[in-house]
């Protein structure tokens, strides 16, 4: 396995378009923040960013993490190097696992780079405020994480069933689809912060609960944001996007192992 | 059932069929697609609770989608189908399982209880004013959402969610269920049967019948029959006994004690026995039959129409009662949208003062403002209406809380009290000349309407007057959502003059909002408006304005 991965992660380097979607998303959020928080009559904050910002960005996380992952599972049958591989000895749970650590860790550490660098800019630009502590904000942040891997082994998973690159651009596009549907309220879900999908989960995550008061004498709202969260929470969006994430890709190696790869 | 539930059962159905078949035919025809077609409840599991929301009842539908996806991990056709079998067979005992649990798509009434407690005690600015202890609160009424929750009964949580809220003695604390039929159904079966009268209580303390129908006339009784018994007990114990009692909550201890007896009409069997005072003095007992579970539409029709109702015109609408007084409806403390969002009522004032200007040179001196069963709205709008009809000068509004936007709460000073920020007045334009108002309140008159009590109070020219005090309540509030309904609590603090809390009774269940004129319900009063369907008070008032 160990040379399955070096070979996947010699690819990567060598074929740079995945690296520019990467910055190109970094880039993304960054212009995002410069452009909402402009308009944003006083006191832009990070940790208001994090409440404003990081929605926007994940809706486009998807794109990336389909088109990492479906590149990395599937770009290989193109050029049959996938059967090359196994008829030379590897055996296809190496094959496929080292892939899915490939794609798992690249696409992970993409995430954190497109969700952390513009809230970095952001906090040394504009202070970090008090709409939620730093504590909190990495706590939802790294939670974030982990309804994205079930997002990466959803197409993963497809891209190996299909056996072409784009089924990680399907994911991006279904997702994308389900994120507005979730944002403009159309109800096309039921619950908009279930776990049952990953998106409703960072809906979920993003939602931070507030309540509003108001003074007398300007009429101001005053809105306190209350990001704690409860064990049980925190411990059900880590446990069903992990069970997921884990059929997701047993699906994947089920169907890769008896496939005829034609 | 829901048709999204039936859609989940009938698709595992055809799908369980369906590779059924497929099951034995790709052992000839081998290939990927069919082993993809196994994939098809996989997606059905993920997709199906997200569209149509996680239910804990249709748990068997559930193991029957994941048990027809099983069969994606094996090739054996034998396995496949009595995969497919016992997937059919477990997703079809949904429908009974479901159909026959009360549960069925059905909040969760004691996680709600739950949730909305700790929110309400995060956020209730009047814990300290009222001295609320929330840890006997929740002892009291925790186990009755057990209760609730097993019996997966929504009247008796709404019931039961009233009787919290009344716990506080403030009106602006309260329960919406997401299901608004439920209130109706609710106060219909707990108010009780209608027996054809209504029972209120005199300024001498005797009870008295109100709104009696023909066929209790018939028996002896009419408006003002003095009831001494009911059902074998006080007509102000059986009003205890009442179902309903504890969701009439009334903030100011006044007027709790002025409804003292209305709900006991409402308690009894099918048959009552009333003693009461005949017109010849002798004390007589008669049997009343009821008339279905009726007692809250006669209620409301007594109360909230006949005693409560107030002038019925439009709101923000004028009428000429004589030719020196005109009477200006406020319904509800709000002009239109633009308006409430901003501090700024000029149009509204404008269009009042030409109205007043125009009527002026027809002879208008005073003006009675009716603001009973006024709901509340913009304290904004009481300034614009003070400011007119003031005598000259400066008078107190309220004071503005200070908010701590480093801590996101109200600041308080180190005795504990809420500290006072900007401070409201209103400049008086005496538009009327040294002409009088009188301000028409009742029970009703909530929020904002107590704002404009407390003004009005202040101002010269001014007299509040009416049966009951108003409601006694002006924190402004905010709400949030549970899973069974929405609840709205006081969460804006507004201070008085020497910094203490704005109107709203302490544990004494005073409030600050007092009247000028206390009118008595007496025989008259009752007389005027049961028999005659007169406007007692607003006669009242007009007497008043005569005799100054």
């Amino acid at each position: 396995m160990k040379e399955v991965i070096r070979s996947q992660l010699f690819q990567l380097f060598k074929n740079k378009s995945k690296l520019y979607v990467l910055i190109g998303l970094i880039a993304f959020g960054i212009i995002e923040l410069i452009f909402a928080m402009g308009e944003t009559q006083e006191g832009a904050t990070a940790s208001q960013c994090v409440r404003e910002l990081l929605p926007m960005i994940i809706m486009f996380l998807p794109f990336f993490t389909g088109i990492a992952a479906g590149d990395i599972a599937a770009k290989d049958f193109d050029d049959k190097t996938v059967y090359y591989e196994i008829m030379s000895g590897r055996t296809r749970r190496q094959s496929y696992f080292g892939r899915v650590i490939v794609a798992l860790i690249y696409s992970v550490i993409g995430s954190v780079l497109i969700m952390v660098i513009p809230i970095a800019v952001a906090a040394v630009l504009y202070g970090w405020g008090n709409d939620l502590t730093v504590g909190q904000a990495v706590l939802r942040m790294s939670l974030l994480l982990f309804p994205v891997i079930r997002l990466i082994c959803a197409a993963f998973t497809l891209s190996i069933i299909i056996k072409k690159s784009v089924g990680g651009l399907i994911t991006g596009l279904i997702c994308q689809y389900i994120s507005l549907s979730i944002y403009a309220d159309q109800g096309l879900l039921a619950e908009k912060d279930s776990l049952s999908l990953a998106l409703t989960t960072m809906y979920r995550l993003l939602n931070i609960r507030s309540r509003y008061t108001y003074g007398l004498s300007d009429i101001k709202m005053r809105i306190i944001y209350d990001p704690t969260m409860h064990i049980s929470e925190i411990a059900g969006i880590i446990g069903v996007s992990m069970l997921f994430a884990a059929v997701y890709i047993l699906v994947g190696y089920v169907f890769f192992h008896k496939d005829d790869l034609n | 059932m829901i048709y999204k539930d039936i859609l989940h059962i009938a698709l595992v159905i055809v799908l369980a069929a369906v590779l059924f078949w497929a099951a034995g035919y790709s052992k000839k025809y081998r290939g990927a697609f069919w082993r993809l077609l196994y994939i098809a409840p996989g997606l059905l599991l993920m997709f199906i609770p997200a569209y149509a929301g996680f239910e804990k009842t249709m748990i068997l539908a559930y193991i029957g989608t994941v048990l027809l996806f099983l069969g994606f991990f094996t090739d054996k056709t034998a396995v496949r189908r009595i995969l497919c079998g016992s997937a059919a067979a477990v997703t079809l005992l949904s429908v009974p399982a479901a159909l026959s649990s009360k549960a069925y798509r059905k909040p969760d009434f004691l996680v709600s209880f739950e949730e909305g407690f700790d929110e309400m005690k995060a956020r209730y600015v009047l814990t300290e004013h009222k001295q609320i202890n929330w840890d006997e609160l929740y002892s009291k009424y925790h186990p009755q959402f057990v209760k609730i929750q097993n019996d997966h009964d929504e009247i008796a949580n709404f019931a039961a969610w009233r009787r919290f809220c009344g716990e506080f003695h403030d009106a602006h604390v309260g329960y919406i269920p997401k299901d608004d039929s439920v209130v109706e159904m609710a106060m219909k079966k707990l108010f009780g049967n209608d027996y054809g009268l209504c029972i209120l209580c005199l300024e001498d303390g005797s009870a008295a019948a109100v709104d009696v129908s023909d066929e209790v006339k018939a028996k002896g009784i009419h408006n003002g029959t003095v009831i001494t018994a009911w059902d074998g007990m006080t007509p102000e114990e059986a009003n205890l006994r009442s179902d309903a009692y504890g969701l009439l909550s009334y903030s100011d201890i006044d007027n709790e004690y002025f409804f003292r007896t209305e709900l006991a009409a409402g308690v009894g069997g099918d048959t009552v026995e009333v003693t009461y005072i005949d017109d010849n003095g002798q004390e007589q007992k008669t049997m009343l039959s009821a008339n279905g579970d009726r007692y809250y539409d006669r209620w409301e029709k007594a109360i909230m129409d006949k005693l409560d109702g107030g002038l019925n015109i439009g709101h923000l609408q004028w009428k000429k009662l004589t030719d020196e007084t005109y009477c200006l409806r406020i319904k509800t403390m709000s002009y239109d949208s633009d308006t409430y969002t901003s501090t700024d009522y000029s149009k509204m004032k404008n269009e009042l003062k030409e109205y007043i200007l125009n009527a002026k040179k027809e002879g208008m001196k005073n003006i009675i403002l009716d603001i009973r069963t006024n709901n509340g709205g913009d304290p904004y709008l009481c300034d614009a209406v003070a400011e007119l009809v003031a005598a000259k000068g400066t008078y107190f509004h309220a004071y503005d809380a200070v908010w701590d936007f480093d801590n996101k709460c109200y600041a308080k000073d180190e005795n504990g009290n809420y500290i006072r920020g900007d401070k409201l007045t209103v400049r008086g334009e005496d538009i009327l000349d040294g002409g009088k108002v009188i301000v028409l309140v009742n029970h009703n008159s909530v929020s904002a309407a107590d704002d404009m009590v407390m003004l009005m109070r202040r101002i010269p020219n001014a007299t509040v007057m009416g049966f009951t005090e108003s409601c006694g309540v002006c924190q402004a509030i905010s709400s949030f959502s549970v899973d069974s309904g929405t609840i709205c609590l006081s969460s804006c603090v507004v201070l008085d003059e020497d910094g203490s809390i704005f109107v709203d009774a302490g544990p004494d269940r005073q409030a600050k909002t007092k009247l000028d004129i206390r009118i008595p319900f007496d025989e008259e009063a009752l007389t005027a408006i049961y028999d005659r369907g007169e406007d007692y008070l607003l006669d009242k008032a007009l007497e008043q304005l005569a005799n100054r």
